[in-house]
């Protein structure tokens, strides 16, 4: 039996049943559920879900929803973009919020994660109704889309919903140390012995794995670790596990051996809602189907499960003896709901080790540029105005006629000062204290020092970088041409005679 | 009182070696019956100069402007007077300064220059100096001789407020620094300096609340770029080295020249794939103003040097009809820089009618009025001003012969056809005369109303026409010309060197969008943490502190950066105080008001902030 023979009726099958195998073995496809009022197609590529499309309820409209829930975008804006696309635009809805900026893209994604969450949870709380899944690999979903792992969406059911979800149980104790619990029938692992619609305990590869690895000594964080485990994939897995009674916790009592049929995710059960499905296409349905959907949906023979139990990792021998060190830390259901780390995207985990320098690498990179700007301001602030190398000219002509305009400052302050007290000044703070200049005139734009030396009539400023004096850019200046103060400059009026008055 | 001067003690002749423009006789478009007729002009004019070079001291001309003995003995007389002031001052004999006070401004009246800035700044200084040695009395009879020498001035306004600051009146002290502000905006030449530290002021704060928009969209998306480009490499580098590796590919250009510019362009074009549309007009906005920032400041430096040289001084202060120590030397320069400029020659002439010496200012306007090449505009100015000179002399015929040629040049010249009337009530010809007024007042009403109060004997009821003054918006043409010839801007290679960081803008702008392109086509689009962003705008105080920062995450692109306007240009005015261009006042207020203002106004946008956080909007 493959998965593409799955269907059966909600209330003999359990969906978060069904949305473990199609997750526990990397399923692509749509599943169709056609409940009361409402036809739900989920799409999933490698086991995770990538679509929830609801019959009765738009994508846009979800989407609306929760962007304007997020504060992303106001209801006004958003009915005028859906205007816009009901008009005949071009593209997604989505695509046209980005394109005219009332989004990020990086919002749209979001946003639409959070729809299709919420689809599914609602889908969850269904308890009557016909699934069916259509395997193919070719399934349409807005690109960037971060797939909803089956594990992330049951935890956070579990948590949001709990029994309404038809889960049951609680989030296990990721820092307790397990063991294994004798299984009451042989565990079969998805994939390698059957699709998981036939009877027995099934498990994922990645929790058989675990499993064997339980000894009741190691922690769940060093199992974790050398199996190179996401935090969700950990909690789902102890999760999984202890509610098919498979691991406890170390000091544990031995638990009591569970009724078969439970509803639980776990199967202990034959999946009974489960039958091969006919080849006819469910009908007035309007499910969008996977482009590549494969022509034949008939059921196929398939092969009868091993039933083969976990043997003990040989490689290690290791027996699993009880332990009597385990942890009661409990974790509190709103921390287990981190958003995916990045090995669960199936990116390449180039980073995943340090998503910390990732978070504050802009940060980072954005002081360098603050402080940047700073010291710019600071040592040479004409440079932010004109920054570029072949700039220098342009750069030393306005220094130059800043250093000129605080040059005539200067020499108005002290022919002023000449006036008042009959020479210049023997330092340029005498010139700030009567208040001819500010302290800023005292100062070069370009930063270097002022070399004041006045004689008597006559004043000279020199520039220097250090003590090394710049030739070219000091000034000099005496009362020379200023008839208020230059003696010589009237001194023939001086000595000359009134004019003569002639009298007829 | 201001001395009488007799006409006969001016030298009939006028010395005219320098002011005669040499351009008209240069360029007299080798024609020969001009060239003939200006030298015959030459020669009369020197004939007619030799006795006149004979009386002339060798100290006539100071400071290039050649001065009779009259004129001499008059700013003698003010050096003087001012002394005079001083000591009285230092001696406080109030009444005595007073007198010396009036002397000064009685000769100011009569050399036709009534405002002393240089001798308004001193006494402004005096004031000051007064009130540091706690006498405040005479620190407000010295601000009061400052009103009076040159009303107006913001040094006296600030001067006033330094007097109240030290009196303890703080209150007082802001209005004056606010009132010496405003009277700073009513100086053309303080004003346009004021005006370029505006325009430089508005220029940083735009480029620094760019560079802030930079970093911020670093902040937001800086991980993502970080995450896309380490994956270029890793594998086959471990994600230490990816990582490391990365960090020197996104800050490898701080090692180039100006390295800091290259940065922010390098980062907002690998920034550009994760914008929105709205952050990527505001990019390319950004980029075009850091294009074209650098004409601009061509532009203003033009605009600058005008405003630096001493002629504009000496221009603003004709205008003003104000007098100081160094008009002379500024003249020479001016005469220097432009030589062959008429406006220049017609500013001297005019300058020379001022002083009353009319000598000077006849020959000179008479030598204007032969131009050919001067637009019947400018040449009815220099028939006016001749017909004055011959209307004050009494010689009204010649008066009404030159003033009806200035009417037939410029038919709009109220100063022409009120001259006219009143040369034609010299000759008893009052129907002419009425008419001649009344065409007058309809060009200017309330000017002939003046004129006519002025007037006192009929003499002195011409009044003169300041055509080099009228032009001196074409001259800081010329001044600006004369920079941009010695800026060779004009050429390609100039025109090269100012629009090139508009080249690199648009190329930025390209290359922005040639890598979003392929960053889509060859698959390296990472969305996956676009899909759970790390929020810092989420935190409080990043809100408060990081205006714009929680905008941008939203998307936001003109929005927050004008949220970054606004502190980053109140910062500015922190820097552009230090680093603009000082006006050319004797007097400075100091920083204290406007880091007062730009602080409390920082405080006051955080403060802010901060309530509309705790209040939840």
């Amino acid at each position: 039996m493959s998965l593409d023979t799955l269907e059966g009726d909600l209330q003999q099958v359990q969906l978060p049943k069904v949305l473990f195998l199609l997750g526990a073995q990397d399923a692509n496809g749509i599943l169709t559920v056609q409940g009361e009022d409402d036809i739900v197609a989920v799409s999933f590529v490698q086991g995770s879900i990538v679509t929830a499309d609801a019959l009765n309820q738009t994508v846009e409209d979800g989407l609306g929803k929760v962007l304007q829930g997020k504060g992303w975008v106001s209801p006004e804006a958003f009915q005028a973009a859906a205007r816009e696309h009901q008009g005949g635009s071009a593209g997604s809805l989505g695509d046209l919020l980005v394109d005219k900026g009332v989004v990020t893209r990086a919002q749209l994604l979001e946003a639409l994660r959070l729809q299709t969450l919420r689809s599914m949870f609602q889908l969850l709380t269904w308890r009557a109704g016909e699934l069916r899944f259509y395997s193919g690999d070719e399934v349409s979903f807005e690109k960037g889309f971060v797939p909803i792992g089956v594990d992330e969406l049951l935890l956070r059911a579990l948590n949001k919903l709990g029994e309404k979800a038809g889960l049951k149980g609680s989030l296990p104790d990721e820092q307790a140390t397990y063991r294994p619990v004798p299984p009451r029938g042989p565990v079969q692992v998805l994939g390698r012995d059957g699709t998981g619609m036939e009877p027995g305990l099934w498990v994922s590869a990645l929790q058989a794995d675990f499993l064997s690895r339980v000894n009741g000594q190691a922690s769940t964080a060093e199992l974790s670790r050398s199996m190179g485990l996401s935090r969700q994939q950990l909690l789902f897995t102890l999760y999984h596990l202890m509610q098919h009674d498979l691991i406890e916790t170390s000091g544990a009592s031995a638990p009591a051996a569970q009724p078969a049929g439970t509803d639980s995710i776990g199967f202990a059960d034959a999946p009974s809602g489960f039958a091969p499905r006919a080849a006819a296409q469910p009908s007035g349905t309007a499910i969008p189907r996977p482009m590549n959907q494969p022509s034949g949906l008939a059921p196929r023979p398939t092969a009868q499960p091993s039933g083969t139990s976990i043997a003990q990792p040989s490689s290690t021998g290791v027996p699993r003896p009880p332990s009597p060190t385990a942890s009661s830390t409990n974790i509190s259901r709103a921390e287990v709901f981190t958003p995916p780390t990045p090995g669960e995207t199936g990116e390449p985990a180039t980073v995943d080790a340090d998503d910390r320098i990732l978070n504050w690498s802009g940060v980072g990179l954005a002081a360098i540029l603050l402080i940047g700007v700073f010291l710019t301001l600071l040592l040479r602030p004409v440079a932010l105005l004109l920054p570029f190398p072949w700039q220098d000219n342009t750069r030393n002509t306005v220094e130059r006629q800043v250093r000129e305009s605080v040059f005539r400052r200067l020499d108005r302050g002290a022919r002023t000062y000449f006036l008042v007290e009959a020479h210049y000044p023997d330092t340029l703070q005498q010139l700030q204290e009567l208040s001819l200049v500010s302290n800023a005139d005292l100062k070069d734009p370009a930063g270097y020092e002022m070399d004041y030396r006045s004689e008597q009539v006559s004043y000279s400023i020199r520039l220097k970088d250090g003590d090394e004096a710049i030739e070219g850019l000091g000034t000099t200046e005496a009362i020379t041409g200023d008839f208020f103060v230059d003696p010589q400059f009237l001194a023939n009026a001086r000595t000359a005679e009134d004019p003569v008055v002639l009298l007829d | 009182m201001s001395t009488p001067i007799p006409s006969t003690s001016i030298p009939s002749t006028p010395i005219l070696t320098r002011p005669i423009p040499t351009r008209p006789i240069l360029t007299a478009t080798s024609q020969g019956s001009r060239r003939s007729r200006l030298i015959c002009v030459l020669v009369v004019l020197c004939g007619l100069m030799a006795p006149a070079l004979a009386w002339a001291s060798p100290s006539g001309d100071l400071g290039g402007m050649e001065l009779t003995s009259p004129v001499r003995h008059q700013l003698y007389r003010l050096q003087q007077a001012w002394q005079g002031w001083a000591t009285a001052f230092d001696a406080g004999e109030r009444e005595q300064a007073d007198t010396k006070l009036q002397e000064i401004l009685g000769i100011g009246n009569h050399l036709g220059m009534a405002r002393f800035p240089d001798l308004s700044n001193a006494a402004a200084g005096y004031a000051v100096k007064s009130a540091r040695g706690g006498d405040f009395e005479r620190a407000y009879w010295a601000l009061e001789a400052a009103e009076q020498l040159d009303a107006g001035r913001p040094e006296s306004a600030f001067a006033k407020s330094s007097v109240q600051r030290l009196k303890g009146d703080y209150l007082g002290a802001v209005a004056s620094v606010f009132r010496g502000y405003i009277s700073v905006l009513r100086m053309p030449l303080a004003r346009k300096l004021w005006l370029n530290n505006l325009t430089l002021w508005v220029l940083y704060t735009l480029l620094a609340a760019g560079c802030v928009f930079v970093a911020l969209l670093m902040v937001v998306n800086g991980r993502n770029l970080f995450y896309e480009l380490s994956r270029l490499y890793s594998p086959p580098l471990e994600p230490l080295q990816a990582n490391l590796v990365t960090i020197l590919i996104l800050i490898w250009p701080i090692v180039l020249p100006s390295g800091l510019a290259w940065i922010v362009l390098y980062w907002s074009v690998l920034l550009w794939a994760f914008c929105t549309t709205h952050q990527r007009a505001t990019l390319v906005a950004l980029w075009l103003l850091l294009g074209l920032a650098p004409a601009t400041m061509s532009y203003q430096q033009r605009e600058t040097q005008v405003a630096l040289v001493p002629a504009s001084r000496l221009v603003d202060n004709l205008a003003a009809g104000r007098i100081y120590g160094s008009m002379f030397s500024d003249l020479e320069v001016l005469r220097t820089m432009v030589p062959d400029s008429d406006i220049v020659t017609e500013l001297v002439a005019d300058l020379h009618r001022r002083l009353s010496q009319w000598e000077y200012a006849r020959a000179i306007y008479t030598e204007l009025s032969q131009d050919p090449d001067r637009s019947s505009v400018h040449s009815a100015a220099s028939y006016t001003n001749i017909g004055v000179y011959h209307h004050r002399r009494g010689d009204y015929e010649t008066a009404v012969n030159y003033f009806e040629r200035a009417t037939d040049a410029n038919p709009n010249l109220p100063e022409a056809f009120f001259n006219l009337g009143q040369a034609y009530g010299g000759l008893y010809d009052f129907n002419k005369q009425h008419e001649a007024i009344a065409r007058a007042k309809e060009l200017a009403g309330d000017r002939v109303k003046l004129w006519e109060d002025v007037g006192v004997t009929t003499e002195e009821s011409a009044v003169g026409v300041d055509g080099g003054l009228q032009r001196v918006d074409e001259l800081r043409d010329r001044l600006g010309q004369l920079w941009r010839r010695g800026d060779s801007e004009q050429s390609l290679a100039g025109m090269w060197r100012r629009y090139r960081a508009l080249f690199v803008a648009l190329s930025a702008i390209a290359l922005a969008f040639v890598l979003s392109r392929l960053r889509k086509q060859t698959g390296a689009v990472s969305d996956r943490l676009m899909a759970n962003p790390v929020r810092f705008g989420d935190n409080t105080w990043a809100r408060i502190f990081l205006p714009g920062l929680a905008s941008i995450e939203r998307g936001g692109g003109i929005k927050s950066y004008l949220g970054i306007v606004l502190p980053v240009g109140l910062v500015m005015l922190w820097v552009v105080r230090s680093v603009g261009y000082r006006a050319p006042l004797a007097a400075d207020p100091g920083h204290w008001l406007t880091l007062g203002f730009a602080t409390g106004a920082l405080v006051v946008l955080f403060a802010f902030r901060f309530l509309l956080e705790r209040s939840g909007s």
